[in-house]
């Protein structure tokens, strides 16, 4: 009786608070809210007050909305660890544990079942369980779950936003149609640009056609219906944005080509170079962009609305320092050599290693810097050794680098071990002589390829009578994975096509076993997925495998 | 005498399938056929060499992990089949170090990857499929 009493007391008290403060405006709303859900400060800047456990006082920014609820407020099931949904629009819906024509939609279905019935939410009870934890029946909602102190103008800021938090589908969703583009940089490969659009395309034509089926056959629309709810009545269209000239004009081009046509998200994308202009352009304008194909990611820790399939060409030389640094006891006071060709590749690969390396307290590498044109010969690298008598000797060049690291094989002088970019090698590390296998380390940030011909399986599906030859391998698996994780993330979202809800989704998804990386893993926040890479040497005989060195992940 | 003829015919089977789990067997050169081992545990051997056990402790760690496989990388593009053919095998594997020698003894179990090609007929299979249909026929 005493606690139905103080909750009437409570909605008695907001009702007439959340009527009399006059509020901001929209976009300022949007703002202030946007900052208390995600950052747990309040439009003061002060940091928000919370309570878990009843009567433990936590700091807001510790326990924000977000960490639980996610971007998109539409919440999550993993396992058996439900978190409702958030948003207005679902709130101020009644919940029952039967959904109107959902019943076999997995996603949609099981919020009713695990979820109890409840009332729409109103104003009032909205403020009572955001400051005391209450829902409209009266109960107690689980004690993980903070109760904010806000005074009556930030918890109708609050509420506010959480009213048109995910309320509309995103640009680019239409009523059956959902639009995507992709970026193509003038001047790419083509061999390498058709061989990103191949698997794009596939995806979406496939989808077209299972909607095209759905929409002449009723059994298949029901069939469709039960494994992807209403997705599948949608149509994709996939759109090519050519972007020319220097990369300072990209912008206005993106401007342009997004005015006339918003999508809902870009799917991978092409650049022999730059793509930081693009990764711009979707953080500015909240756009997915989901696996460019580029060596040179954009490297940021705050950055949310591009996924990367990795660092890029950097994470080789990072992992060089992970797998150093179990032998640094080894290493002693004996230099670490960086032979570093000076171009974009062989600087990603250096700052990776020193990135990596001196984040374990190690005493940085000495560089040796060569002119982008001046060749590597085997005098000029025995050069180096004699001078600085390394432990190990790294070397960030191509496959013309091989003759002068073989040069140092019969030295008695030489490094224990030498460590190249297998990447960089390409073809032409099956051609490293017997003699000098035992020297030689590469990095490898792929499956080894005796492992990854398994799944040619499912990857040649894609070339429907084309030829695989006339396309790069590696890209094709790549743009692949992009249309296999799109496919997922989007069954998954039960018909919530809001963008920040896509990368939610992904963010939940389990590991994933792809071709081309080792292991592919998400989660909230991440962005770079593939996050291994082998030390890997070449084994014996005339037919040579690669023989792993080291795990994917080091620690 | 019926239950007698079960019998034989299962212990014939059940020895059969023992001999088909056999690392031996598993060993065959059969393209088709792959070894897979996921290490459960490892250890340093100096070997003699008077390598330092810690530190060679963890440099085994890398080393025998690095021949450890992640199943799903089997499972995941499917067509194939996992038998365990031995559990615990203890593989000594040089520590392939530059600075330190000595041995590293890495315990894993082992499986036996094969290919499942679903769209084959299966001998044993079809001839049990055919013995089905004639009891049911009779």
């Amino acid at each position: 009786m005493k606690f139905l009493l103080t909750v009437s007391l409570l909605l008695l008290s907001l009702t007439t608070a959340l009527a009399a403060e006059p509020l901001p405006s929209a976009a300022e709303i949007q703002r202030l809210g946007e900052r208390m859900y995600r950052d747990g400060l309040l439009p003061s800047g002060a940091v928000m007050k919370a309570f878990v456990s009843d009567d433990v006082p936590v700091d807001g920014t510790a326990f924000t909305c977000v960490s639980c609820h996610l971007r998109s407020g539409l919440g999550s099931i993993e396992g058996e660890v439900v978190t409702p949904p958030t948003n207005g629009r679902i709130l101020y819906q009644e919940r029952k544990p039967y959904v109107q024509g959902a019943i076999h939609v997995p996603l949609i279905h099981n919020y009713a079942v695990y979820l109890p019935e409840r009332p729409a939410y109103t104003d009032q009870t909205l403020a009572a369980l955001i400051s005391a934890g209450i829902d409209p029946t009266g109960r107690s909602v689980l004690k993980a779950m903070p109760r904010y102190e806000l005074d009556d103008r930030d918890m109708a800021i609050m509420i506010a936003y959480l009213k048109a938090l995910s309320d509309q589908p995103s640009p680019g969703v239409g009523e059956h149609v959902i639009r995507f583009a992709t970026v193509i940089v003038a001047g790419t490969d083509p061999v390498a640009v058709e061989s990103m659009l191949l698997p794009l395309q596939f995806s979406v034509d496939r989808k077209n056609r299972l909607a095209a089926a759905a929409g002449a056959n009723p059994r298949v629309a029901r069939m469709g219906y039960n494994m992807l709810g209403d997705l599948q009545s949608y149509t994709f269209t996939l759109a090519r944005w050519t972007l020319t000239g220097p990369p300072e004009g990209w912008r206005a081009q993106l401007d342009d080509y997004y005015r006339k046509e918003p999508v809902f998200a870009l799917l991978g994308g092409i650049s022999p170079g730059d793509w930081e202009p693009v990764h711009r352009f979707c953080e500015e304008n909240r756009i997915p962009d989901l696996f460019p194909v580029v060596d040179y990611p954009v490297i940021s820790d705050s950055d949310w609305y591009t996924l990367y399939f990795s660092r890029g060409i950097r994470q080789e030389g990072e992992a060089a320092a992970r797998y150093l640094h179990g032998m640094a006891d080894l290493i002693k006071d004996r230099a670490i050599v960086q032979v570093i060709r000076d171009t974009r590749r062989g600087r990603a690969l250096a700052d990776g290693f020193r990135a990596g390396w001196q984040a374990t307290g190690h005493t940085p590498a000495i560089d040796v810097l060569l002119p982008a044109a001046e060749a590597l010969t085997g005098e000029r690298l025995q050069q180096i050794v004699a001078g600085h008598k390394p432990a190990v000797l790294l070397v960030w060049d191509d496959a013309a680098s091989l003759p002068a690291i073989g040069a140092l094989a019969g030295q008695p002088d030489r490094p224990g071990l030498v460590l190249a970019s297998g990447n960089w090698f390409g073809q032409a590390l099956w051609t490293v002589p017997e003699p000098l296998r035992e020297l030689v380390y590469f990095t490898w940030p792929w499956r080894l390829p005796q492992e990854d011909a398994r799944f040619d399986i499912s990857v040649n599906k894609i070339f429907a009578g084309k030829s695989p030859a006339a396309y790069d391998p590696r890209i094709v698996r790549q743009s692949y994975t992009t249309g296999e994780v799109l496919g997922k993330a989007l069954m998954e979202m039960r018909g919530e096509y809001h963008r920040d809800f896509l990368y939610d989704t992904i963010g939940m998804m389990t590991d994933m076993y792809y071709p081309l990386y080792e292991r592919v893993s998400f989660g909230p926040g991440q962005r770079y997925a593939a996050k291994g890479c082998f030390i890997v040497q070449l084994g014996k005989g005339e037919k040579p495998q690669l023989e792993r060195r080291s795990e994917w992940v080091m620690q | 005498m019926v239950v007698l003829n079960k019998l034989s015919r299962t212990t014939v089977l059940l020895l059969s399938l023992g001999l088909s789990w056999s690392p031996a067997f598993a060993a065959s050169n059969d393209p088709a056929e792959e070894i897979f081992h996921i290490v459960n545990d490892y250890r340093y051997d100096p070997a003699g060499t008077g390598g330092d056990p810690d530190t060679g402790h963890t440099l085994c760690g890398t080393r025998c992990n690095a021949l450890s496989a992640d199943y799903l990388n089997y499972m995941e593009p499917g067509g194939w089949e996992i038998l365990k053919v031995a559990a615990d095998v203890e593989m000594t594997v040089p520590l392939n170090n530059p600075f330190m020698k000595g041995n590293c003894i890495c315990i894993a179990d082992e499986y036996l990857l094969r290919i499942d090609d679903l769209s084959r007929v299966h001998p044993v299979k079809s001839e049990r499929a055919r013995e089905r249909s004639s009891e049911i026929a009779r």
